[in-house]
């Protein structure tokens, strides 16, 4: 039997010197175009849809596109499932094996592994000349810029989605709440009161808020944090540990469900939608659902300023052009449709997500939309983490397990938070 | 098994069988009973408080919106496409690979034998890159081919210890009388082995149809809209705004069914070995 | 017991196209994964690619903390897992070999959870689990176990044996086919002779049947271990490793650190577990080879 090993492994040994040059001998073929000028520019783009509305909107965009741009672009639009972030891993596997699109959605969380490995175009000259940049306005520039760690600006804007609270004004009424919190201690307040036994049988039946433990729950802390003068550079300051504490305790008082620490968005959303809890952190993107589900029964207002300060977390969905796309302003052509061009009203009209360039803000979905404004507001005080080379890795595995441990009592706030900043730091 | 009308006997029947099947059934297809109520409510019902066992108005729309404008039955040609040519190819490389393991004695036998038993060793997520400059050089990248190829590999270890496993099982008697009445290697294999095999054969068949059919991994990276398979495309029901419960759990229904169906009809043969009994031993 | 006649070319042309199938597709990145392994390799610093040696399995073995903790959750997993599985799988399989009325439908039924794709399973059990308006806890309070609701995925306790559950209903079909087809080659001579002599259910199923078919229990249930050490969908689409990593196997914790780009490392933990999923094959394979000689 050892023989057996033996002439395995040797085996092993052997071919791993075959394969050393085996692999990687893939050199770059584009698909894309035909310098001649005469045939058109082919742009391979991918994206993800977060519902299967959203895939054919984006499709009928680019149909849209390549039948109305007068240079003679053919974006060629493929989907790809979100797969909670398995899409940007699909990307980078795809380019480092030699193929991958042209341009893609992208999440600026990911900017900095794909910059580290010189995947993304800078696209800085184009934005310089555009003439539509400063419909945009500067911090979200600086944040793209910020993303790469390069300096260079690859990562582009498309739509960004502030974070703000949703309630429903019937539960804050029956819990004798007149009108929504402006103070953070007033949110946390609110929080406690909302928090009922609505049929008097002893037990919770709605819930203050529907606390996100799992994945995602970060963005929330963020506004905890702030709210006590703390923030993301250094995690294990007092305000920190006062803010992070005020966190556990609305689970650990029983202000929200039992499932919080394994709650992620699919879990805060059932709650909210089923009535289990009174108030969500979220932002435009699920609009639509509460109003189709609640009707006039559900309002919302930022997530407010406390003694510390005020700050909230963004969504984003970007646009990014790779080093390997060979046209990179017809792609940039593209990006304009995207955002301030047709596209972008188009995008806007149906799912609610923008950048508040003048074509979205022209809308009357835009004005009639009450979200919108509450939405706007966020933005103000809006922002990300920071873009740390471990920044995916605190996203994705440290932050739930190690909320989770503290939301289960297993870790004191403070040892939480030392972890959370060795895993968001780590040099 | 014939039911008599003893009460002991029929205590026993109960006991033995009725319980035991009843039981296993709920477990089973509890969950997937679960999947098809969801799928045909009305999304007010599946966020219903107290929860609906059945569903008080049944909705249909969508497996209208699945069928119509998701085009589902693209994907479930694609993977049925897929899961069918890897059955084959797969099922003839592991037999034949199989029979010269179980019946044959050469240099390099276990060896071999280990190498294929180490191959699924290893987690996927650590091939992506690799394979997908290997699928891109032999421009096999979005094409069924590729994801043939890649299930192919990923089952044929399976396969072949399986079926070299049900092979070591069936008294080598058998084909050395073969042997022996005259026919050459070629004959007994065909005219001994496969029948026996057969139940085996189709276990085999069935799992590697089911790889095809149910895998993601690979299949999220290797196909493109148009040859995208099943698995990857309910994924694509998955967003960051949530799941879309209605459609995921249709086309789980629409997924678990035809295969369920022609499960029906070919575990005939999977048991026909019962009344062949006769001939070995 | 071997047949050694016959030129001593054709073994090797019969395996040929498996083996070449295999080779060209999984053998090279196999290979690059273990070479890998001894580098540091993470992508978040490319730059800083070089040869480490020994240095990553060092660092595994001694300093991290998640380590020693995803391998008892892998055993946990692993044992449970495929240990329930082969249970019931083999008991169902028994059943099905009978012939009752509606047997038929009966078979093709108990293959819908392997037919289900492990998306939808991980995604279907944790919304089943769910503390609030999960069904098995809706269930368990109709039936007055539970007083009220429990979240059995957010529980630190609950949540593996829960993962467990769902990976015994996935896996239990693929024992009971396995098995049942394995069953078929049992002459049913034997039976009918030990009936004679009056061995019990028991005598038989020990005597007889556990025998006749102990290569294909032992490969099968081999082959599951290796599947369900190296699975990941269930786990990571159920609780991704959670609560407080609770369910953190070891594939998941070298798919998450293959997630953020640290290949070297992940390539150096999936080695270990590929070394002990050897360590296993190996009882096994030493079996199957003094098994032909005698």
């Amino acid at each position: 039997m050892k023989k057996v090993i033996a002439t395995f492994l040797a085996g092993v040994m052997l071919t791993s010197s075959l394969a050393g040059c085996g692999g990687n001998n893939s050199s770059s073929v584009s698909s894309g175009s035909d310098p001649s000028g005469k045939q058109a520019t082919k742009l391979s783009y991918w994206y993800w849809a977060d519902n299967t509305e959203q895939s054919d909107l984006m499709q009928s965009i680019v149909k849209q596109y390549n039948e109305t741009n007068d240079k003679n672009i053919l974006v060629t639009a493929e989907e790809y499932p979100w797969d909670s972030g398995g899409f940007t891993d699909s990307i980078f596997t795809a380019i480092m094996g030699g193929g991958g699109p042209d341009l893609s959605t992208f999440k600026l969380q990911a900017g900095k592994n794909f910059a580290a490995n010189h995947l993304l175009a800078d696209m800085s000259s184009y934005v310089e000349a555009w003439q539509d940049k400063s419909q945009i306005n500067d911090g979200i520039w600086q944040m793209m810029k910020a993303s790469t760690g390069d300096e260079k600006l690859s990562v582009l804007p498309w739509t960004l989605e502030a974070l703000y609270v949703y309630y429903r004004p019937s539960y804050f009424q029956k819990a004798g709440i007149e009108k929504a919190p402006t103070t953070f201690d007033e949110f946390l307040d609110a929080i406690k009161k909302t928090t009922m036994d609505t049929n008097g049988d002893g037990k919770t039946d709605v819930y203050g808020l529907g606390l996100r433990g799992a994945g995602g729950g970060h963005e929330h802390l963020g506004s905890f944090l702030y709210a006590y003068g703390a923030n993301w550079d250094d995690l294990t300051t007092p305000q920190a540990v006062e803010a992070y504490n005020a966190y556990l305790n609305i689970f650990k008082s029983g202000y929200a469900p039992d499932s919080a620490p394994n709650a992620a968005y699919a879990e805060t959303v059932d709650g909210f939608k089923s009535g289990l809890t009174a108030m969500i952190i979220h932002h435009i993107g699920s609009s639509a659902i509460w109003s189709e589900t609640f009707g006039d029964d559900v309002a919302a207002f930022p997530v407010p300023a406390g003694k510390g300060g005020q700050w909230t977390c963004t969504g984003d969905t970007c646009l990014t052009v790779y080093e390997q796309c060979e046209n990179k302003e017809a792609a940039f052509d593209f990006y304009q449709y995207m955002t301030t061009g047709e596209g972008g009203t188009t995008w806007f009209k149906s799912t609610g997500k923008g950048l508040g360039t003048e074509n979205v803000v022209a809308t009357s979905e835009y004005k009639d939309n009450k979200f919108q404004t509450v939405a706007a507001e966020s933005l103000k005080h809006a922002g990300v983490l920071p873009p740390t080379d471990t920044l995916t890795e605190f996203i994705n595995s440290t932050w739930a397990n190690t909320n989770q441990q503290a939301l289960l009592g297993q870790i004191s706030a403070e040892d939480a938070l030392k972890i959370m900043q060795k895993s968001l730091h780590a040099e | 098994m014939k039911v008599k009308h003893h009460s002991a006997e029929a205590v026993k029947f109960t006991l033995t069988l009725v319980l035991p099947v009843l039981l296993f059934l709920i477990f089973l297809l509890f969950p997937f009973y679960w999947m098809f109520i969801t799928s045909v409510k009305p999304d007010a019902e599946i966020y219903a408080s107290p929860l609906l066992y059945w569903p008080q108005h049944w909705t249909w729309m969508t497996y209208e919106k699945l069928f119509g404008y998701f085009n589902f039955i693209k994907y479930m040609k694609n993977s049925l496409t897929v899961a069918v040519a890897t059955m084959v190819v797969s099922l003839v490389f592991s037999t034949l690979a199989a029979y010269a393991f179980s019946r044959f004695e050469f240099k390099g036998r276990k060896f071999l034998m280990g190498l294929f038993l180490s191959n699924n060793m290893f987690p996927t997520v650590l091939l992506m890159i690799p394979l997908y400059s290997i699928m891109r050089s032999m421009n096999l990248l979005y094409t069924p081919t590729g994801l043939v190829l890649a299930y192919t590999t990923f089952t044929i270890p399976f396969s072949v210890w399986l079926i070299q496993g049900f092979i070591r099982d069936v008294p080598f008697s058998l084909e050395e009388a073969a042997l022996i009445d005259g026919c050459n290697r070629t004959g007994a294999f065909v005219r001994i082995f496969l029948p026996i095999l057969t139940p085996c054969l189709l276990a085999a068949g069935v799992y590697i149809f089911m790889q095809g059919w149910n895998e993601y991994t690979l299949s999220s990276m290797f196909t493109n809209p148009a040859t995208r398979t099943i698995p990857v495309a309910l994924n694509s029901l998955i967003g960051q705004l949530g799941v879309e419960w209605d459609m995921l759990c249709a086309g789980g229904t629409i997924t678990v069914l035809p295969v369920c169906i022609m499960f029906f009809f070919a575990q005939k043969k999977l048991v026909s070995g019962l009344t062949a009994g006769a001939v070995k031993g | 017991m071997k047949v050694k006649q016959g030129h001593w070319i054709w073994p090797y042309l019969l395996i040929a196209p498996a083996l070449l199938t295999m080779l060209c597709v999984v053998f090279i990145p196999v290979v690059q994964a273990i070479v890998t392994s001894f580098q540091y390799y993470d992508l978040r610093y490319p730059g800083k690619t070089q040869f480490l040696g020994l240095g990553n399995y060092i660092e595994i073995f001694t300093q991290d903390p998640q380590f020693w903790p995803s391998i008892f959750r892998t055993l946990v997993w692993v044992v449970f897992g495929v240990g329930l599985q082969f249970l019931f799988g083999f008991i169902l399989a028994l059943i099905l070999n009978r012939k009752f009325f509606g047997c038929g439908v009966v078979r093709a039924l108990s293959m819908v959870p392997w037919v289900t794709p492990g998306v939808l399973i991980g995604l279907m059990w944790r919304w089943l689990y769910d503390g609030n308006y999960g069904v098995i806890n809706d269930v368990l309070i109709r039936l007055g176990i539970l007083e009220h609701g429990i979240s059995f995925l957010s529980r630190h306790e609950a949540a593996m044996p829960a993962a467990v559950v769902s990976v015994v209903w996935q896996g239990i079909p693929f024992f009971a086919l396995m098995l049942l087809a394995a069953l078929q080659g049992v002459s049913s001579d034997m039976y009918e002779a030990a009936d004679i002599d009056g061995a019990s259910g028991a005598q038989k199923l020990f005597y007889i049947t556990i025998p006749s078919i102990k290569n294909t229990l032992f490969v099968t249930v081999l082959l599951r271990i290796i599947w369900v050490a190296n699975s990941v969908d269930i786990i990571q689409n159920m609780t991704a490793g959670g609560p407080a990593y609770a369910t953190q196997t070891l594939s998941i914790y070298v798919y998450q650190k293959a997630h953020v780009l640290n290949l070297g490392y992940a390539s150096a933990m999936s080695v270990i577990l590929a070394v002990l999923l050897l360590v296993v094959a190996v009882p096994y394979l030493r079996f199957t080879f003094q098994s032909e000689r005698s």
